[in-house]
C-alpha cells in the first residue's frame, strides 16, 4: 500500500504519512468493510483515495524529488547481484525517467498503471476498485502504456 | 479499442483463453502489430520491475501510535464496572469473619419468617477458578481475558514458592472466556493447559475456560 501511495503522490517521505493516513482510516471504517471485495482491495481503495485527497489539496500533478533523490536512492546506487558493472547505475536512471513519466500521466490513467503493473491486479478488481468498467480499464491501461513510452521517448531525445 | 489492443491487453494480463490466443497470434503476423506489441510489452515489464519504496522503519509504530483512543459509553462503563471480576486482598480475620456472617444468615433470617425454612439460592453466581502457570525467571505475569476486557494491569498472579509457580484464583460467572497471561508485560503466552483454545484473528491462540452454571440440589421438601 505504501508503494501504491508513493507511486501515486510521487514523494516517498509524504507517502509515509499518507499510508499511515489510510490505515488509521481503515481501522476506523472497519465495520463498513462489507467484503464485497478483497479486503486488500479494500485498502488499496482508502489508500487511493487519500492519494487523490492530496493531489488535489495541492492541485497540482504528483511533485517529483529531486534534489534528495540522490539520498532517497542511494542504495539502488549499490550493483545488485547479476548486474553488469555499473548495471545499477543504469537501472536507476531508467527507474528515474520511468518514476518521472508515470508522475506526468493525468490520474486517471496513472491509477490503472499502477494498480495493473506494480500492484499486478487483475482487470476485474481495477473495474471494482474505480467503479468503472473493465473495458474502460483495459482501454486506459493501453492508451497510459503509450503515453508514458512517448514521455520516457521524448524524454530521452531531449538534448 | 480495437481487437488487437485488446487482445494484446488481455495477453499482458495473462487473461486470454486458448482461442484468444490463437487469435491473437494470428493478428501478431503483421510486423507493425509485433513491433506495437514488443514496445508494450518491455513498457509492462519495466513498470513491474521497479524497485519498491518500503516505508519507514518506523512506520508501523507511527500508525498505532495515530489510532484513536476508543471510548466506550457511560453504560458500557457502568456494566464494566458492575461485572468486570476484581481481586480482593483480604486478611484472615475479615474472611472469617464474612464466613461467619454467611453462614449465620439462612438461621437467622429463619427465625423471622416463622421457622419457615429458608431455601437456598437456586444457584451460585461465581466460581473460583485458578489460574496458573510455569514461568521462571519472570518478574510479572498479569492474566487478561474476555472478564476484565483485556485490561493488561489488573489481575496480577502471585509467586507464592518463589520458583516462579505463579498462580491466581478469580470468582468467574458462568461463561465462556476467552484469555492469556502477560509475562513481564511484554511475552503473551497461551495456557498450555487450557481445555479450549480459540483463534485471536491475528495468527495466534488464546486460551478459554468454560465456567459452567453450578448444578444446584434442594432437599426432597425443597419444593
Amino acid at each position: 500500500m505504501h508503494d501504491l501511495v508513493c507511486r501515486m503522490i510521487g514523494d516517498p517521505m509524504e507517502a509515509d504519512d499518507i499510508a499511515q493516513e489510510a490505515f488509521v482510516k481503515a481501522y476506523v471504517s472497519l465495520k463498513h468493510f462489507r467484503g464485497e471485495s478483497r479486503f486488500s482491495t479494500w485498502l488499496c481503495r482508502i489508500a487511493l483515495n487519500r492519494s487523490k485527497d492530496l493531489l488535489r489539496r495541492r492541485g497540482r500533478e504528483p511533485w517529483i524529488r529531486t534534489a534528495n533523490d540522490e539520498e532517497l536512492h542511494i542504495a539502488d546506487a549499490v550493483d545488485k547481484e547479476g548486474d553488469a558493472p555499473g548495471g545499477a547505475l543504469e537501472r536507476r536512471e531508467r527507474e528515474g525517467r520511468l518514476h518521472w513519466a508515470l508522475a506526468r500521466l493525468p490520474m486517471k490513467y496513472r491509477e490503472v498503471l499502477v494498480l495493473r503493473h506494480i500492484e499486478e491486479l487483475d482487470f476485474r478488481e481495477i473495474g471494482r476498485l474505480l467503479k468503472i468498467p473493465e473495458g474502460t480499464a483495459k482501454v486506459r491501461a493501453f492508451r497510459a502504456r503509450e503515453m508514458l513510452r512517448t514521455l520516457v521517448e521524448d524524454e530521452g531525445t531531449r538534448p | 479499442m480495437t481487437r488487437f489492443e485488446e487482445l494484446l491487453e488481455g495477453h499482458l494480463a495473462n487473461e486470454l483463453s486458448p482461442e484468444e490466443q490463437t487469435e491473437f497470434a494470428a493478428l501478431l503476423r503483421d510486423e507493425e502489430r509485433r513491433r506495437l506489441f514488443e514496445v508494450h510489452q518491455r513498457t509492462a515489464a519495466l513498470l513491474t520491475g521497479l524497485t519498491r519504496h518500503a516505508p519507514s522503519p518506523t512506520f508501523t509504530e507511527e500508525v498505532l501510535s495515530r489510532l484513536p483512543e476508543q471510548t466506550s459509553s457511560l453504560s458500557g462503563h457502568l456494566w464494566t464496572l458492575l461485572w468486570a471480576p476484581r481481586v480482593i486482598r483480604w486478611n484472615l480475620a475479615s474472611a472469617l469473619a464474612l464466613s461467619f456472617v454467611l453462614a449465620m444468615t439462612p438461621a437467622v433470617w429463619r427465625k423471622f419468617v416463622d421457622g419457615t425454612a429458608v431455601a437456598p439460592p437456586p444457584y451460585h453466581v461465581v466460581t473460583l477458578f485458578r489460574f496458573s502457570v510455569e514461568a521462571p525467571g519472570a518478574q510479572r505475569i498479569s492474566v487478561v481475558g474476555d472478564f476484565n476486557g483485556w485490561r493488561t494491569d489488573e489481575i496480577f498472579l502471585s509467586d507464592i514458592t518463589g520458583q516462579g509457580h505463579f498462580a491466581v484464583t478469580l470468582p468467574l460467572r458462568p461463561g465462556r472466556y476467552a484469555y492469556m497471561f502477560l509475562v513481564d508485560g511484554a511475552a503473551w503466552v497461551t495456557d498450555p493447559h487450557a481445555t479450549a483454545y480459540r483463534d485471536d484473528g491475528f495468527g495466534n491462540r488464546n486460551a478459554v475456560v468454560t465456567i459452567e452454571t453450578p448444578q444446584t440440589s434442594r432437599a426432597p421438601n425443597d419444593t
